[in-house]
């Protein structure tokens, strides 16, 4: 069965595998059942086209795994960005 | 009467603002939204004439659909994870992901716009090159 608890684990352990391109993440993950779709708010660091670009292969290598289940859709944003007043402001 | 034509003048018309708006930093978030466009028009310009898919999935209404039963056919995303190369597939997702972006982000990328302006670049001959193999399909057949 599809829970939060189930995609984030799975997440986290995918994100793991990229440490070279992306130190640090936070990830947040919101299921919704009646369209099938995982919604993922990854946070990394750093903010790089290289580490965005792994993040986002990561993303969709989970999504593609899943394909019978769900889609994905997903936002890669720097993780300093959540805690900046200029995030908000741009 | 297909809808490769009307796709492909779109998907120049994007292309156009998005050159047009990357000469200006301030606006440099839209100037990526208007590429993700120019890309997603292609896209579709290929789907239009894909032999192998319904009318729902050469059309597809939203960009995200896994596609199950009662959904209405996969969304623009997965049928292009589906049926391109996986490096097509990424740059389209990439683009995706940056047309939801805002100006703030992209300061920490750099100069980003000709990374995109090629991922988009990337999406464009591929479909071009599709569309040069096959004729389009009338859009009403099933």
């Amino acid at each position: 069965m599809t829970t939060v608890e189930s995609l984030s684990f799975e997440l986290r352990g995918r994100f793991q595998s990229i440490a070279s391109e992306v130190q640090k993440s936070h990830l947040s993950v919101r299921w919704e059942p009646a369209p099938a779709v995982v919604r993922v708010g990854a946070c990394i660091e750093p903010y790089s086209w290289d580490g965005r670009m792994a993040a986002i292969e990561s993303l969709i290598g989970f999504e593609r795994d899943h394909a019978d289940e769900f889609a994905v859709e997903f936002d890669v944003i720097p993780l300093t960005s959540v805690n900046d007043e200029g995030f908000a402001e741009a | 009467m297909g809808a490769r034509k009307f796709h492909d003048v779109r998907a120049a018309h994007h292309l156009d603002i998005a050159e047009h708006l990357s000469a200006f930093p301030d606006y440099l978030d839209w100037a990526i939204v208007a590429l993700f466009y120019s890309a997603h028009q292609c896209v579709h310009s290929a789907l239009s004439g894909e032999p192998e898919l319904s009318k729902d999935e050469r059309h597809p209404r939203k960009h995200t659909s896994y596609g199950g039963d009662g959904t209405g056919g996969r969304g623009t995303n997965q049928v292009v994870r589906d049926i391109f190369p996986r490096q097509v597939h990424l740059a389209y997702r990439s683009l995706f992901e940056a047309s939801m972006r805002t100006r703030y982000d992209f300061v920490e990328l750099g100069q980003p716009y000709a990374r995109f302006r090629a991922q988009r670049d990337l999406v464009a001959t591929h479909c071009q090159m599709l569309n040069m193999t096959r004729p389009d399909r009338g859009t009403e057949e099933p």
